[in-house]
């Protein structure tokens, strides 16, 4: 049989409390971030309003994966990479049937069509063939270009076009459709100045965390985690969000506008149904006993933790959820406090 | 009949329509999300933040999160009249059909900072967020 002492008993239950309360503060995070409402930047249905509903992101999903990460379904980005842009091109006079074309893109690259006879479409780097009027679905990419059915397996982080390569009605115009919106186009290619910033909206595009150029999104990822963090037999952590409008000069934290709306602008709350949804899943007790599934991520933590420790304690346990207002949104004194 | 969170808003909305005091001061009246720019002040926004449904033996509980909220020109006035929404909504018991109310309370303050209209005119954003838990038999 065996035995432990009562501080190791103690010290082990703290260390799976910690360990629930982080997969907590991770199952908040990501309902958060679902909820969270991002810019819209892709083309949608005619008529839809501008304005985003959760359900709007979701049915977007697809779209933001073809684009960013496609075969791992990984985060739902637009990317931008150094690949060409091309929006259309008029010179029909190229595009017969399995003849040579060039064409640029906006962004200045060089485009051809130089596949005669073939039946795929396909890219190299910096180039697109095609055979006009096939429909086959094309990716550019710097990384080299994927072609016909094998993009839907690619999961490269450059990706910035989807499309067909299509006849227009014109006779022989040669076109890839985007994925981008108006706006969406705007904001990714944006003019850049002599210091090398995009103006205007342009500056919305930024590097995410592994240096890739992205558009959207950025309210999503500014909800992090803080914590968790010991206090005595009290442990704890923050779900924070913080999101900064880089076009606007006075450096306001919009993801407080968007829990709570303002005077112009209906409330999106993210970071609040994250937390309701999730406390069922943290908190939920249920009799080990009975083989029951529906245990909550806090008692897994702990009773993973009475198994290790080779003894049949049954450990009674308070876990509560709660927001702590608007403040946990800015750098406030709770942050101080804290050192952060 | 089962029903769901929009018999909730409906109740608040009737609730706040229902108390003379609160009714009297918000002369803009009452909007869901926000309030068309015309709107003359004060009013009152209400919005459902969430409202994540439990399973019990036989019966469903909805445990709702409502932010009501008020927008006036200052001030004073905003504060006065978060609390003619607090005297009427906290420990009330809400009128939900199909439900039957079982909590309904201000659990948070929501203070927003001055913020600008259209008009450049400067108002105040005051609230808070009331929790409601509702019950029904299936």
């Amino acid at each position: 049989m065996a035995s432990i002492s009562a501080d190791d008993l103690t010290l082990g239950i703290l260390d799976a409390v910690e360990e629930g309360v982080r997969l907590g503060l991770e199952e908040i995070q990501m309902r958060a971030q679902k909820h969270a409402p991002v810019r819209d930047v892709f083309k949608h249905p005619r008529g839809r309003s501008r304005k985003q509903t959760s359900a709007d992101v979701s049915s977007m999903a697809t779209s933001r994966s073809r684009v960013g990460s496609i075969a791992t379904g990984g985060p739902q980005r637009a990317y931008i990479g150094g690949a060409p842009h091309v929006m259309s091109a008029r010179k029909a006079q190229q595009l017969g049937f399995f003849t040579t074309g060039t064409m640029r893109s906006r962004t200045g690259h060089r485009v051809e069509t130089t596949e005669r006879g073939s039946n795929h479409a396909y890219v190299g780097k910096g180039v697109i063939r095609g055979r006009a009027n096939s429909m086959a679905p094309v990716v550019s990419s710097p990384a080299g270009l994927i072609g016909s059915e094998s993009f839907r397996n690619w999961a490269g982080p450059n990706v910035l076009e989807i499309g067909a390569i299509r006849r227009g009605s014109a006779g022989g115009s040669f076109q890839l459709t985007s994925l981008l919106s108006a706006r969406g186009r705007y904001e990714a290619f944006g003019k850049v100045g002599k210091n090398g910033e995009r103006a205007g909206k342009g500056r919305a595009v930024r590097k995410d965390a592994g240096g890739q150029e992205v558009i959207g999104g950025r309210l999503r990822d500014g909800i992090t985690i803080v914590g968790p963090f010991r206090n005595g037999p009290e442990i704890y952590g923050f779900v924070k969000a913080v999101a900064v409008d880089p076009t606007s000069k006075k450096q306001h934290n919009y993801a407080t506008d968007q829990e709570f709306g303002t005077r112009h602008h209906k409330s999106q709350p993210f970071l609040r149904p994250g937390l309701l949804e999730s406390v069922n899943t943290i908190t939920r007790v249920t009799d080990p006993s009975k083989n029951n599934h529906g245990r909550g991520l806090m008692q897994k933590a702990l009773e993973s933790a009475v198994r290790s420790g080779g003894s049949g304690v049954n450990v009674p346990f308070i876990v509560t959820a709660t927001y702590v207002g608007p403040k946990s949104f800015s750098n406030n004194d709770i942050w101080k406090k804290l050192g952060l | 009949m089962t029903t769901t969170s929009t018999a909730i808003k409906r109740g608040v909305v009737r609730h706040a329509r229902s108390d003379v005091p609160l009714k009297t001061a918000i002369v803009g009246g009452i909007h869901e999300g926000f309030a068309p720019e015309k709107v003359r002040y004060p009013f009152m926004v209400y919005n459902l933040v969430a409202a994540p449904y439990a399973g019990l033996w036989g019966s469903r509980l909805i445990v709702a999160l409502v932010d009501l909220m008020v927008f006036a020109e200052n001030g004073v006035d905003a504060s006065n009249v978060d609390q003619l929404i607090l005297n009427a909504f906290d420990g009330t018991q809400l009128s939900v059909d199909g439900q039957t109310t079982l909590i309904c309370r201000r659990v948070a303050d929501i203070p927003g900072g001055p913020d600008t209209d259209s008009e450049g005119k400067k108002i105040y954003q005051i609230g808070g967020s009331y929790e409601i838990w509702t019950d029904q038999s299936l």
